[in-house]
């Protein structure tokens, strides 16, 4: 196809002002990955070759699919809260209604930018059962305070909302800047038409935005199905296995529980199941647009 | 369009594999210790330990008073708060980047000396009798394998005693700490009547319940032999008096006897609620002493009374016994060598002897050495208790000193599904079997 000299010419210099990335990558990701893999062949303290024995034990393994299903469950209230909030306000900013358009979007980006960590921290203390903010609310309106963190119950929920707060900003910035490439005479076309905001936003801003769409779903999914370090700093998993995620598994049973074999056949299972899940939604978001 | 889907989805497969494959191989960073070689003259000694709060200003000090003493030798601290220590160890283990010097527990060693990390001690202790003889007796039961001594014990102590608030009991109509298992459960119902929260632990790190309270209620039933015949082989977690262990340890989650939210909130919390009168009982190790001696309200402080778990029905454990003993060790290195380990050597001396243990008892500490002329009078008043208390009482195992971190994982995380009602005994017992059955 485009066999010219010209590109040729440009192939090389391009490849070779790869190599010190690639080289960087090749350190901080492909190796560690292969010396994961290593480690998940080996027994415990890696002095024999066990084979696919660990990979046996994970796919019994209970406490595994659990966490997995709470993964699933997560990454579905993530899905629905930060993709769709963040596509809601993004599409308020398109209305003229919107004052101080700057504060807003700073106000909602914010968060983004803060750690993990102190995201977590911040939460736990409002979760807290006595001194935390949503149970004085609660008090002012004489509820009965409740166990935020405590309870099997809401557990799931409770740590899935400093994920949604903390991540609308990332999709909101996504959406908007895609919802300002489309050409205004579409949007004005459909105004003129007599599109009430709803009509335009549905009907015409989805559409097009589609691609947008799809990547940020991309990105949502995999960023919840790797999800740590809010549930480390909250409730580390607990209480017992309720809040559990397959990062969080592996954690533990390579740090804590000094198995450390078993520790990185639980990250390639993960690797593993959330490429067929990608993958299958990529399947499924590409084979939506070929009606 | 086909193209740019494979594009695609080949971008986002790199993508995550980028994303992912960083979460697994989190351990290859160097702790730099690596290079602890001799600069010219001087020796690098790295030392790891936790006695970075107020409880260890002692053991600092005696690390200062070391390095006057022997000034060819930098010592290096690599301190960190005793939780995540326990998690960088494990780490450190894994990799075998282990300091020159550190503080181990027994199931620290038991990861560790199977794969060659730690050096002995028999020699050391040979050549010096003195030193030898000062320990407490089976003060290193839990640093010795195969008759080889891997660590020096660090303190001596109970890790399971009850605090109790004499006047928070009298308000709610009780005239002593109870005596049976009876006793004690109808002073939970009238403890909870009187609006007080009966017992508050802090059991987010999963450790608490398990170290502080498990150990010893299980010991109850089950009795010190079961204990040693399942480290054999010969018993195992199912059997009945285990199950029923565990059943007590539900019952009382069910009969409201903690604070709510015990698993979210950690020890220091849980303190604040025994100072601030909501709770009448604090079950804690014997650290807590020196705890409550430095942040308790005065008032409280003298209304606190030392207990332990009364006997249980039908239990085969000595009432007298709670769940204790060494703990934690120093130990060394195999890698040490010459002068490297001579200084090591001297450093865990000046830990671990008499004028040591003499300090540590003045205050308020446990330490394992026979103390005999210290000053009672340097003493707070709840030590005084502390040792009246311990001195009829037997040691029984610490769950998590003795077993391995993987075994003692899924016990302890186990409680806490039982605390919330997740989990039945049975589940719950099946599962640490198993568990059991995957190691040798």
């Amino acid at each position: 196809m485009s066999s010219s000299r010209l590109f040729k010419l440009q192939a090389g210099p391009a490849f070779r002002y790869l190599i010190p990335i690639f080289c960087v990558y090749a350190f901080t990701v492909l190796l560690p990955l292969l010396i994961s893999i290593y480690y998940s062949v080996r027994n415990e303290g890696g002095t024999e070759f066990v084979g696919l024995q660990n990979y046996v034990a994970l796919a019994k393994d209970n406490d595994f699919w659990f966490s997995l299903k709470n993964n699933v469950i997560i990454a579905f209230f993530c899905v629905v809260g930060q993709v769709g909030i963040a596509f809601l306000i993004a599409s308020f900013f398109m209305t003229k209604l919107l004052k101080l358009e700057g504060l807003h979007r700073i106000a909602i980006f914010l968060p983004v930018v803060l750690a993990p960590i102190v995201t977590g921290y911040l939460w736990s203390l409002m979760y807290n059962y006595r001194l935390g903010m949503l149970n004085w609310l609660l008090d002012l309106v004489h509820i009965q305070p409740v166990l935020w963190l405590d309870n099997p119950k809401y557990v799931l929920y409770s740590v899935s909302v400093p994920l949604i707060w903390q991540y609308i900003g990332l999709y909101f910035i996504i959406f908007l800047a895609g919802m300002q490439n489309i050409s205004k005479e579409v949007l004005e076309a459909s105004e003129i038409d007599g599109a009430t905001w709803f009509k335009k936003t549905a009907y015409v801003i989805l559409p097009l935005l589609k691609n947008v769409m799809s990547v940020a779903l991309i990105l949502c999914i995999t960023g919840t199905l790797k999800v740590f370090d809010h549930i480390y700093v909250m409730t580390g998993g607990g209480p017992g296995r309720s809040s559990m995620v397959m990062a969080q598994y592996a954690y533990n049973n390579a740090f804590t529980m000094s198995r450390l074999s078993y520790g990185s056949t639980i990250s390639i299972g993960m690797l593993i199941l959330c490429a067929l899940i990608v993958l299958a939604m990529s399947r499924w978001i590409g084979g939506g647009g070929e009606r | 369009m086909f193209t740019r889907n494979r594009k695609m989805q080949m971008l986002l497969i790199v993508l995550l594999i980028a994303s992912i494959g960083l979460i697994g191989c989190g351990k290859n960073s160097s702790n730099g210790n690596g290079d602890g070689e001799t600069s010219a003259d001087k020796i690098k000694l790295t030392i790891g330990h936790f006695d970075v709060d107020e409880n260890g200003a002692l053991f600092r000090d005696a690390l200062e008073e070391f390095r006057k003493e022997h000034p060819a030798v930098n010592l290096v601290e690599e301190a960190v708060p005793h939780d995540p220590y326990r998690v960088k160890m494990t780490t450190l283990g894994a990799s075998g980047e282990l300091p020159d010097l550190f503080v181990a527990n027994g199931s620290m060693l038991i990861d560790y000396i199977p794969k060659g990390y730690v050096g002995t001690f028999n020699e050391a202790l040979d050549q010096d009798p003195e030193w030898k003889n000062g320990f407490l007796p089976n003060s290193f039961d839990e640093f010795t394998t195969d008759g080889k001594i891997y660590g020096v014990p660090t303190a001596m102590f109970s890790v399971h005693v009850i605090y109790y608030n004499k006047e928070l009991f009298e308000k709610a109509g009780i005239a002593s700490f109870p005596k049976t298992w009876e006793e004690f459960t109808t002073a939970i119902h009238k403890l909870k009547d009187s609006g007080v929260t009966p017992i508050a632990m802090g059991n987010k790190s999963n450790v608490p319940v398990g170290s502080v309270l498990f150990g010893t209620l299980a010991d109850r039933y089950t009795g010190t032999d079961w204990f040693k015949a399942m480290k054999e082989g010969k018993a195992k977690f199912t059997d009945p008096e285990f199950v029923n262990a565990l059943k007590a340890l539900q019952d009382l989650a069910k009969m409201g006897t903690f604070n709510p939210d015990i698993n979210s909130i950690d020890g220091d919390q849980a303190r604040t609620l025994y100072y601030n009168k909501q709770a009448a009982m604090m079950v804690d190790g014997a650290w807590a002493v020196t705890n409550i001696s430095r942040d308790a309200p005065e008032d409280v402080q003298k209304a606190t009374g030392l207990a332990i778990l009364p006997a249980v029905p039908g239990g085969k454990g000595d009432p007298l016994s709670v769940a204790g003993g060494s703990g934690w060790s120093l130990a060394y290195n195999s890698k040490l060598t010459g002068a490297k380990k001579d200084a090591a050597i001297a450093l865990i001396k000046k830990v671990s002897g008499q004028e040591y243990g003499r300090k540590k008892i003045e205050n308020n500490g446990q330490p394992p050495v026979k103390v005999t002329d210290y000053d009672e009078s340097k003493l707070s008043p709840l030590a005084v208790d502390y040792f009246k208390l311990m001195s009829d009482k037997k040691f029984s195992p610490i769950y998590d000193i003795q077993l391995s971190p993987a075994l003692v994982e899924v016990i302890y995380k186990g409680l806490q599904d039982l605390l919330i009602g997740s989990a039945t005994p049975e589940e719950l017992s099946k599962k640490i079997q198993t568990v059991r059955d995957t190691q040798k």
